[in-house]
């Protein structure tokens, strides 16, 4: 029986080009899910509370020294 | 072995020369075409494909970061603008927040204050005594509820209305004041009965001190 080595070695560069544009996807999809280290620390976004109790300072004046 | 060259040619001359009436068939050729097209595309997706799109992802990723970041840092400075703000608007009144709650224990203030409120209220300052101040080392565990206090006990002697008075003093003081314990007893003088009081309590400090020894306020009699 006579062999057809070229329609084998298409069906091999099909599967080639199935995995590499699997692992190109999967490559894609890793980058954009990780990141490498946080861009800012916890110290650095922790927001001042800009509120404050300003009748803490009458209650004050109103007691004796 | 003898190899003879032309014996072997002359047997598989048929074989060589039929391999290019093969490769020229239309099939075979579009298969070959088709698939060194697809090799090549593959080559090219793991060799320069896939780092140029990994990186463009990368970089996606890190300006994403980048802009989440800038908008905490954002809402960060917004607040302390804000706070800036209020604190200017407030500047005046700090020496009252330094004055309730002071940076260091300042008890010779705070025995000046017992002092001014026993004559004012009209009562006899028997004596007064601050415990130590700062005894716990930094760092330790139980620093944080005992090392920002300075620990007092007086007693004080008077009518009981002088005595309420000077309770009342202590308790409406603007320096922070908390009272542990406030204990009435009877004296016997010679006189008749003397009404005592005796408080003790802490008065907060928003630093912690910590002294090699501690310090005690001599006894006022």
């Amino acid at each position: 029986m006579k062999k057809n080595y070229s329609q084998e070695i298409f069906i091999i560069s099909i599967l080639t080009l199935t995995i590499t544009v699997l692992w190109v996807y999967l490559g894609i999809h890793f980058a954009l899910q990780k990141s490498e280290k946080p861009a800012l620390t916890p110290q650095e976004t922790r927001i001042l509370n800009p509120q404050l109790d300003e009748s803490v300072f009458e209650e004050l004046k109103a007691r004796k020294i | 072995m003898n190899f003879d060259w032309k014996t072997e040619y002359y047997r598989y001359r048929r074989y060589f020369f039929s391999l290019g009436k093969i490769g020229k068939t239309a099939p075979v050729r579009s298969f070959a075409w088709l698939s060194l097209t697809l090799f090549a595309i593959a080559f090219f997706a793991v060799m320069a494909i896939r780092p140029t799109l990994i990186t463009i992802a990368k970089l996606n990723r890190e300006i994403k970061d980048k802009k989440d970041a800038s908008q905490k840092l954002q809402t960060k400075i917004n607040a302390i603008v804000a706070a800036q703000a209020l604190y200017a608007r407030n500047l005046d009144h700090l020496p009252l927040l330094e004055e309730a709650l002071p940076e260091k224990s300042e008890f010779p203030r705070l025995a000046f204050f017992f002092e001014e409120n026993a004559t004012a209220s009209n009562v006899e300052l028997k004596t007064l005594n601050f415990e130590k101040i700062g005894v716990s080392e930094k760092g330790s565990s139980s620093s944080s509820s005992t090392a920002n206090s300075l620990y007092f006990s007086l007693n004080v002697a008077g009518d009981y209305a002088y005595l309420k008075d000077f309770t009342r003093r202590l308790e409406t003081s603007r320096r922070i004041l908390k009272i542990d314990s406030a204990a009435f007893s009877q004296v016997k003088k010679e006189e008749g009965w003397q009404l005592t009081l005796r408080v003790t309590g802490q008065a907060s400090f928003s630093k912690n001190q910590v002294e090699p020894k501690p310090t005690q306020a001599p006894s006022q009699k």
